[in-house]
Formats: C-alpha cells, sequence, structure tokens
C-alpha cells in the first residue's frame, strides 16, 4: 500500500490552548480511516492543520511525499484534498447545481463551465440530489446539505476526503443512506478520513481506527482493538469507568473459567 | 493650482470637440458593459459570486479569492480611470479639489445601491436614475443637495435593500418560492 499522507510530529497552539501535539501519523492509498476522540479532542484542528485552513505551529504534513504544510486551502483543495464541514458551507443564494458546479470548476483546471456543469450533474446524481438541482442551497433540508456537501467534494475529484461529522444532526434512516454512500465512495478507491461521534458506523466502514484526545493520538489500529483499549475507554468515560469495565472483563473472565 | 491640459491640434471647433468628447464616453459606457457581461458570464465572476457568499467554502474548492478580489479592485479602477482621462480631456484643467472630492467615492456606490447590488443591469439602471435624481435635486434645492443624498442612502438601505432590479418579475418570482423556514447558515 503505498502512503498517501503523513504528519510527522505535527502540532497546532492557540495562545495558551496546545490544540494539537506531536500527532505522526500515516495513511495509505485507499484506506477508510476512522478518526473519533471526545469533543475538543482537536480532530476538527487536525483537519483544519492539514488541509490549510491553520497553518501548522510544529511539524509537517507531507502529501504523496510532498511537504504541503504551508499550503493554502486553495492550493490542497487543488492537489487533491477535499473535506466537508461539520457546519455545512454551501452557497446559499446559488442553486444546487451551481454550488457543485463551482466545486468541479476551481479544484482542477481543464474544465470548461458547461463541462464542469455536466460532471457537477453526475455528481448530484450519484447523492441523490438529481431533482433538486435548480432550487437554491438555503431551501433544502439538513439531510440534503449534508448530501451537496457531499456532492462538492465528489466534483472536486479528490485523492483524499476528509468527512468531518456528516451524520451529525440525522435520523438513523438518514445515517443509514449517508453511510451507503460513503460505502460507495470507498468503493471507487478514493482515501477517506471520517470523523465520526457513532461509534457503530465507524466501526462498520473503517479499516483502521486513530483515536484523538486533548490533542495527542493515543491510540490506533483495528477497530475492535482501539475500541477495547483502556486508554480509550479512559478517554471518553473517565478513569472510573475505564477501572470499573475493567474489572467487569475480569469477572466475566473469571467466572467463565 | 491646477493642471493645464493643452487643446487638442486636430480639433479647433469647440462644437467639434464636444461631439467627438460625447461619442468617446458612450463608447467607454458601451465597452465597460461588454466587459463587465463577459467578466459575469466567465470563471471570473463565476468565483467572485462563490467568494460573496462564503469566502471559506470558496477557499476550500480551489478558489485562490486573494488574487480574485485583487482582480476585481483592478477592474473596478481601470473603467473610473478611464473615464477620467477623457473627462481631463474635455475640461482641459483639472485641480484636485475638484475632483477628489469625497462625494466622488460615495455617488457610484449609491448608483449600485439604487439599481441593486450584484447586478449589472441595476448597475446601469442606477446610475441613470441617480444622475436624474441629482439634476433635479441641483436644480431645484441646491443647497440641500448633499443632504439629500444622504437621506437617499439612509431610505434605501431600509426599505430597497436589493434596488431596483428587486421589482423586476423575476427578483420577485425568486422570494415567493423560497420557503420560509429556509434559514442562512
Amino acid at each position: 500500500m503505498t502512503e498517501l499522507l503523513k504528519l510527522n510530529n505535527l502540532s497546532r497552539r492557540f495562545g495558551g490552548l496546545q490544540a494539537l501535539e506531536n500527532v505522526s501519523l500515516s495513511i495509505g492509498a485507499g484506506e477508510v480511516v476512522g478518526l473519533i476522540g471526545p469533543n475538543g479532542a482537536g480532530k476538527t484542528t487536525l483537519v483544519n492543520v492539514i488541509t490549510g485552513v491553520h497553518t501548522a505551529t510544529g511539524g509537517q504534513v507531507l502529501y504523496q511525499g510532498k511537504d504541503i504544510t504551508r499550503y493554502k486551502p486553495y492550493e490542497t483543495a487543488r492537489i487533491g484534498l477535499a473535506r466537508t464541514f461539520q457546519i455545512v458551507q454551501p452557497f446559499p443564494d446559488l442553486t444546487v447545481l451551481d454550488n457543485v458546479t463551482a466545486a468541479a470548476l476551481f479544484s482542477r483546471s481543464g474544465f470548461s463551465i458547461r463541462q464542469a456543469q455536466e460532471f457537477a450533474l453526475e455528481q448530484l446524481e450519484f447523492v441523490g440530489l438529481f431533482p433538486q438541482a435548480n432550487l437554491p442551497a438555503a431551501s433544502l433540508t439538513l439531510a440534503m446539505r449534508k448530501r451537496l456537501e457531499l456532492a462538492k467534494t465528489l466534483a472536486m475529484r479528490p485523492k483524499l476526503l476528509f468527512l468531518d461529522e456528516v451524520n451529525a444532526g440525522l435520523n438513523s434512516a438518514e445515517v443509514e443512506q449517508a453511510m451507503s454512500l460513503i460505502k460507495k465512495i470507498a468503493a471507487t478507491g478514493t482515501t477517506i478520513v471520517l470523523i465520526e461521534h457513532l461509534i457503530k458506523v465507524v466501526v462498520t466502514v473503517c479499516s483502521r481506527i486513530v483515536v484523538l484526545h486533548n490533542g495527542q493520538l493515543i491510540s490506533e489500529g483495528d477497530p475492535g482493538q482501539v475500541v477495547n483499549d483502556p486508554k480509550v475507554v479512559e478517554a471518553y468515560l473517565g478513569k472510573r469507568y475505564s477501572q470499573a469495565a475493567k474489572d467487569h472483563l475480569k469477572n466475566a473472565e473469571v467466572s467463565l473459567d | 493650482m491646477g493642471l493645464n491640459i493643452p487643446m487638442s491640434s486636430v480639433l479647433k471647433s469647440v462644437e467639434g470637440e464636444a461631439q467627438l468628447i460625447f461619442y468617446v464616453m458612450w463608447s467607454l459606457l458601451i465597452v465597460t458593459l461588454i466587459v463587465v457581461i463577459g467578466i459575469e458570464k466567465s470563471k471570473l465572476g463565476f468565483g467572485l459570486r462563490c467568494i460573496c457568499q462564503n469566502e471559506s467554502a470558496a477557499d476550500m474548492i480551489g478558489v485562490n479569492s486573494t488574487l480574485y478580489k485583487s482582480l476585481a479592485f483592478g477592474f473596478s479602477g481601470i473603467f473610473v480611470a478611464m473615464a477620467g482621462v477623457i473627462y481631463a480631456g474635455w475640461v482641459h484643467y483639472i485641480e484636485p479639489p475638484d475632483v477628489y472630492d469625497i462625494l466622488y467615492s460615495v455617488k457610484p456606490i449609491v448608483m449600485a445601491l439604487l439599481g441593486g447590488l450584484g447586478s449589472t443591469l441595476g448597475a446601469l439602471m442606477g446610475a441613470f436614475l441617480f444622475l436624474g435624481i441629482e439634476e433635479f435635486v441641483w436644480r431645484n434645492l441646491l443647497n440641500l443637495h448633499t443632504g439629500v443624498l444622504g437621506l437617499l442612502i439612509v431610505v434605501l438601505l431600509l426599505f430597497l435593500p436589493k434596488g431596483l432590479v428587486s421589482f423586476g418579475s423575476s427578483g420577485l418570482g425568486k422570494r415567493l418560492i423560497r420557503p420560509n423556514g429556509a434559514s442562512r447558515d
């Protein structure tokens, strides 16, 4: 598996707050990696630093072996990094189609406006927003806006896609739909980093999970292995519950004997 | 203290010169319109509309917003500068107090507001209507001229924030179609 993205001791400080501390991580092409962690762990900051919204205060971001630490957002967009926003960011007065067309047009050179439009229509078809193509983006429901965000990132023909809580605020039926979409995207070979709070979703979709806590990487590995990691349980539930869980496991083992 | 601009040697008669300037000014207006409409339909115009709606989202899809905004700023200056050149040729004499009046910075904004921001047709309509109003006020209420201008801006911002173009059928139609519940977050 070739390495697509590599983070070397990446750090970001906001004044007195160390939002990211020496995060080192490697993501291979075609992987679907889950990025989890409690609120405020630095997940979104990590995406922001990689895509250039914030610049790193230390460390390096290597993409296909190239140092992109100091790239601006539009530059990372043009080399194949796309992301959705946790709080959706459409162009409210443009139509759904124009929203996606803009993404197709500006992310890569070589498209005329008309070609970008045709490509955008394909993406709308893919996410199921074709019937809404000519409505203003502001008139969509939240679930549809999340799908619009997806269509926009897909129109950028990304190599590496960051999905920042695409399921937050959706009901379970909508989550099912979104997940089948993500699986379809993964099947096309796009590398995905999925930031998600719903553990069930992460475990079923991701091949590997990375856990952030207080800006540090505390665990990494197979979904099953990570979810049972005492450090992860502690980060989410606190020391007492983590101990209780351990005791519970021990007792269970004893009773099995 | 001003700057004298020598009269062109080709045109000896005042009338001939007036006519020339008249046609040159109109040509400039038409060239400006063509360029503006061209930009509106181009990638640059599309990018600027995206930036206008949500700059960080525009950055994220690969729009170089710094470059685009600089271009917009540059284009907004080019045509005014050209008009200034023609104007100077017409009056033969320019002096800072005449041509650096603060009102010259305010008036184009009022014209755009009057017509409707972000619309070529609006800017055109706004400019003509504004000039009409100005001539009327200038002739009848000389002392209140600036005051009336200020009042006009306030009234426009309060009651007609989208300008004259929002009276057009398409503008009204759009507003009716949009559901009330749609937020703009």
